[in-house]
């Protein structure tokens, strides 16, 4: 099914799944910020468009995600819930040169696919430090939500 | 200098580390190559022990002992990351490079006592990120290749961005001293 792309206002909701072990300590229940977004300056990072999800939708996602790493024999992450912030306080994150990114719709067979992606400023290219740093205060903000937690049913 | 077999001196530290810290469980701490691709992704995905999990990051009151194991833990944990790579949230292997392996262990080596190691993690390009997170004054450090990149005051309206400097295999920079002690 092919969605149209449209523009994702600043007071909409945007939702990340978190797995453990990687980004979540499942031992002291804490939130592994530094984990919580790898990502390379050339690509976009997943997030759901709470505008088409539910939270147990967005659940729903992470469980199949996980089910979908067991089929492949891949060790599984386990899904523990999702962080959710405002686009708006996304968009507001910036490093002291102006650095920021931004929140694009990117549908696929889910129409609540966003991606945050990193917006260049006048073409200028963002130096390594720098860029580590946005991304810090881009895990920063998500790690200082509460984790609305699930726990998928066993298959 | 440095490869996934044959590290004497590595492997030195390895068994003194394995010998001074029996409660450090991880499928890290012995990393050898993947014979193929598939392996390789297989083995990486299953080492979910990263730096967040160690302790021992302090650097007062710890003896020289300690200090010395929790290095060689952070020296193995990076030689993994060129090894075998660490898998990133979108599904990539990220590997380091070489010349980043070669002078992350400098690095640590040069880390004066009285300054905390860093959590450490790739960059997934090529680069390792080294974190001073746990203070007043936030710093970090990307090691890409033999260039450093510092950032003082890291996620903070007084952010400093340091312009890259290369490291020397005889000392830290200053200027990176200064935004890491």
């Amino acid at each position: 099914m092919c969605f149209d792309v449209e523009f994702i206002p600043d007071e909409d909701s945007i939702s990340r799944q978190i797995a453990a072990p990687r980004q979540y300590d499942l031992k002291t229940k804490a939130l592994i910020a530094n984990e919580l977004f790898l990502i390379r300056r050339e690509e976009g990072e997943s997030v759901n468009w709470r505008k088409y999800a539910t939270l147990d939708q967005v659940h729903n996602a992470g469980c199949h995600r996980q089910a979908l790493r067991i089929a492949k024999g891949h060790t599984p992450g386990t899904y523990v819930g999702a962080l959710t912030v405002l686009v708006g306080a996304t968009r507001r994150l910036q490093t002291k040169n102006g650095f920021r990114f931004d929140i694009v719709h990117f549908p696929t067979d889910d129409q609540s696919h966003a991606e945050i992606q990193y917006l260049r400023v006048d073409r200028a290219e963002i130096e390594k430090g720098e860029w580590t740093d946005l991304k810090g205060r881009l895990a920063t903000l998500f790690a200082s939500q509460l984790l609305e937690p699930h726990v998928c049913p066993r298959a | 200098m440095m490869d996934c077999f044959g590290l004497e001196s590595l492997d030195k530290i390895d068994r003194i580390d394995r010998k001074s810290s029996s409660s450090w469980k991880s499928d890290i701490s012995l990393p050898q190559p993947a014979s193929s691709d598939t392996e390789r992704w297989e083995r990486a995905a299953e080492s979910t022990a990263t730096s967040n999990y160690f302790e021992g990051f302090q650097a007062r009151g710890v003896s020289a002992g300690a200090r010395s194991a929790t290095r060689a833990r952070l020296i193995n944990l990076v030689r993994d990351f060129y090894c075998n790579g660490y898998p990133s949230t979108s599904g990539h292997l990220w590997k380091i490079d070489r010349q980043t392996l070669e002078a992350a262990f400098v690095f640590l080596q040069l880390l004066p006592e009285q300054i905390d190691f860093p959590k450490v993690i790739p960059d997934g390009e090529g680069g390792l990120v080294m974190q001073w997170d746990q203070r007043q004054s936030p710093a970090l450090l990307v090691v890409d290749r033999w260039k450093l990149h510092g950032v003082g005051n890291a996620g903070t309206d007084q952010a400093e961005y340091l312009e890259p400097v290369t490291l020397m295999p005889s000392h830290i920079p200053p200027a990176v001293l200064a935004i890491v002690a």
